[in-house]
């Protein structure tokens, strides 16, 4: 048996995208409505929130520091990026009986993402309020002590409680039930680059009107397993809790945001150079249009293989990663954020993994 | 379309297992069950892994397996002609392999990069040279139909031509203990939407599609098997493993879906439900079918083919697709068997223990996982 053919619909009438008490008129849902940012929410080992992660940025002051949280093997690099403390109870969230570091990090950057874009969710249409977010690792630490019961007590004596935190989607259907979130739901796990997935789907989502508001980005806890994987490679591991609210800019005009940032082009490919072409043709501009570029992995091997390799010279590149450990599935929506922080022009944000993955945005800051 | 299956080791081999009704559930004897009171699985017994492919785990292999049946025996020379993206989708990734590094204090990387989703989505890439976009969806159980659908978005909006979509899951004792420990699982058979159900069965295996823009198609000179004509994913934003009063959520999804195909609810002819065999799925699935289609809801006929195969996990919706784009082409619909006694709170017009011939135009899956994920596609005829 062999191909399955897909074909694409045309495109969806306007009135779908007009539930919600934000009253939006569907003449103003123009199919070529830009995907804006309404609302930032960041935890990162540069800080608590937007300001206070923008200044450290800014100030380009090291967060990384030997790791306070769990003890490590002799001999194991302890160098990491830590999230300082928080207590989830200061961003909106309910009370939980059991929450990992990864929920906890989402659940947290979800609430301060909503409260930075001034959303009610009670007059959000549920089914019109989607999330999409990425993580590599997810919920590690709940999936050591499940198999610790299951490899100490025995398969009878295991928390039946902590199976459902031990899936990759934990954190974002968490998230969903938290705040009421019924829309379009995807959970990607494709490592580095999830994140940045879960934002390009995103915008495809509300640019075919399968949304009004969607929260978007990505959370990854450490784990002692992360250092032994990083290990191998000499990088330091980082954690972070990233969301941003995306909507088309009809949307957010009509309830009255204020925009932080436009989304003007996105790529998704298996190299670099294609996901770089893709974001700026999207985008309509050249290399020489950036003022920054955000990468995670900022040597000069990978961006040679760019479109960016002519204007290395001229154009800043800056990498969280050398401030913050290697965030791994919340690094492309740490970058954007960044970017939406720090920079006045045009920025390309671009994620490679070492299998070649790569996603690419260009992101221009209101 | 490939599938690596309890039933078989293709398509085609599944596909008779599943019209004849036959049980893929055996006992299950790949590790100690350690007084686990669970014992019956759809296992995977006497597979060889395809050569092109080294992994540590299970799982892997069986999508490796699967993509190269989906891709066809001449796909080497096709891929260098024609990029391919790589949309996998699963629950637990290797664990199987991955879970001796959740049981060290000093694991090795590369066991540790096991207890990643994207490390078989990269591997795979890498063995069959596949050099589009890459990603991995971990939607619970609903991971398969979730992973079609977004491939369908990278197809819609220009990002890929031609999308792979491998769903697959591998049994493990970390999963098995998980699973069991959940009180989904019946002692015994899987009798979907029967009065007397009991609970559901697990079974391990991976389902493959390809799909492709129909210019994509043309160009390569192909008959396509179908059209997928409709998909949607949302949360019940409910509860962690209870569904939605009614199946609100579950009918939410399936609206999307025929919303995303601009079709009425009078346009279905059949519905490959998620059915698993539990108490609290069956009766809310049928209820949000009955919410949904209203008066042409006792006209579907509806069945669940996890009553034969088990529920395959991450690769439940591409199974499921396959089986709907099969019963589209030959116009027959595999059985729910060991159907005895019909449920009232599940009125719907099931396919009881005998395959049914009927023509159909148009077929919707249905999945939902833990988390409270739902995801519908729709396929069409052609």
């Amino acid at each position: 048996m062999r191909q399955t053919s897909i074909h694409p619909r045309a495109e969806r009438p306007g009135h779908l995208c007009c539930s919600c008490a934000y009253h939006l008129p569907t003449t103003t849902c123009s199919m070529n409505d830009s995907i804006v940012i309404t609302g930032i929410g960041i935890l990162s080992p540069l800080g608590i929130g937007a300001e206070e992660t923008a200044a450290a940025w800014r100030e380009a002051e090291t967060a990384l520091q030997p790791c306070t949280r769990f003890a490590l093997p002799p001999g194991l690099p302890s160098l990491c990026g830590e999230v300082p403390e928080f207590r989830i109870e200061d961003f909106q969230v309910s009370p939980k009986a059991y929450l990992d570091r990864n929920s906890e990090l989402l659940l947290a950057a979800t609430g301060m993402a909503l409260h930075n874009a001034g959303l009610d969710t009670a007059r959000l249409t549920p089914e019109r309020t989607g999330i999409l977010v990425g993580t590599a690792w997810a919920g590690q630490d709940t999936m050591t002590a499940f198999f610790a019961d299951y490899v100490q007590k025995g398969a009878r004596l295991v928390k039946p409680f902590l199976f459902p935190h031990a899936y990759f989607n934990t954190a974002i259907s968490l998230a969903a039930m938290e705040w009421s979130f019924r829309g379009v739901h995807q959970a990607f796990a494709s490592g580095r680059i999830a994140s940045g997935q879960a934002i390009i789907a995103a915008c495809d989502l509300l640019a075919d009107h399968e949304a009004d508001v969607i929260l978007a980005g990505g959370c990854e806890a450490l784990s002692p397993v992360l250092f032994h994987v990083l290990a191998a490679h000499g990088i330091p591991p980082g954690e972070a809790g990233v969301m941003l609210v995306l909507e088309r800019q009809s949307h957010a005009k009509t309830r009255g945001a204020k925009v932080l940032a436009t989304l003007c082009g996105t790529g998704v490919a298996h190299s670099a150079n294609e996901a770089t072409r893709q974001a700026l043709q999207q985008a309509g501009m050249l290399t020489n249009d950036l003022a920054l570029v955000v990468a995670s992995n900022p040597d000069a091997e990978t961006l040679a293989h760019t479109p960016l390799s002519a204007t290395l010279d001229t154009c800043h590149c800056l990498a969280p990663s050398t401030l913050c450990g290697d965030t791994q599935g919340a690094c492309t929506a740490l970058g954007l954020a960044l970017a939406v922080l720090h920079s006045a022009g045009p920025t390309l944000v671009l994620t490679t993994d070492a299998a070649g993955k790569a996603v690419a945005m260009v992101v221009q800051r209101r | 379309m490939g599938a690596i299956t309890p039933l078989g080791f293709s398509v085609s081999e599944t596909w008779r297992g599943l019209l004849a009704g036959t049980s893929a559930i055996t006992p299950l004897d790949l590790f100690d069950l350690n007084g686990i009171s669970c014992t019956q699985a759809g296992q995977i017994r006497n597979f060889t892994p395809p050569a092109c492919i080294t992994s540590p785990d299970r799982a892997t292999t069986f999508a490796a397996a699967a993509c190269i049946e989906a891709l066809g025996t001449n796909f080497k020379s096709q891929i260098s002609n024609f990029p391919i993206a790589l949309v996998t989708a699963t629950n637990f990734g290797a664990l199987d392999a991955g879970e001796q590094a959740l049981a060290s204090d000093s694991p090795a990387a590369d066991a540790a990069a096991c207890l990643t989703a994207h490390a078989p989505a990269d591997r795979l890439a890498a063995a069959l040279n596949l050099t589009g976009p890459c990603a991995t969806i971990t939607l619970s159980c609903a991971a398969g139909a979730a992973g079609l659908a977004y491939a369908a978005g990278l197809i819609r909006h220009g990002r890929a031509e031609r999308v792979l979509v491998v769903g697959y899951d591998a049994i493990s004792r970390f999963a098995w203990s998980g699973l069991c420990a959940l009180r989904t699982m019946t002692r015994d058979r899987i009798r979907p939407f029967d009065l007397n159900r009991s609970g559901t069965l697990f079974s391990e295996g991976a389902a493959a599609l390809l799909l492709e823009s129909e210019p994509s198609a043309l160009v390569r000179n192909t008959a396509p098997l179908a059209e997928l004509v409709g998909w949607g994913t949302n949360n019940n934003a409910f509860h962690m493993t209870a569904p939605a009063p009614r199946g609100a959520g579950s009918a939410q999804a399936m609206r999307q879906a025929l919303a995303r195909a601009s079709l009425p609810p009078e346009a279905i002819d059949h519905i490959n439900a998620h059915g698993t065999g539990t108490k609290p799925n069956d009766a809310t699935e049928s209820q949000a079918i009955s919410d949904l289609f209203g008066a042409h809801a006792p006209r579907i006929p509806v069945t669940s083919i996890k009553s034969s195969l088990g529920h395959m996990l991450g690769a439940a919706g591409t199974i499921e697709a396959i089986a709907s784009i099969l019963s589209l082409r030959e116009g027959i619909i595999p059985p729910t068997t060991n159907f005895e006694t019909p449920d009232p709170e599940c009125a719907i017009d099931l396919v009881a223990n005998q395959p049914r011939q009927v023509k159909l135009r148009r077929v919707l899956s249905n999945s939902a996982g833990i988390g409270g994920c739902n995801a519908a596609v729709i396929f069409a005829g052609l």
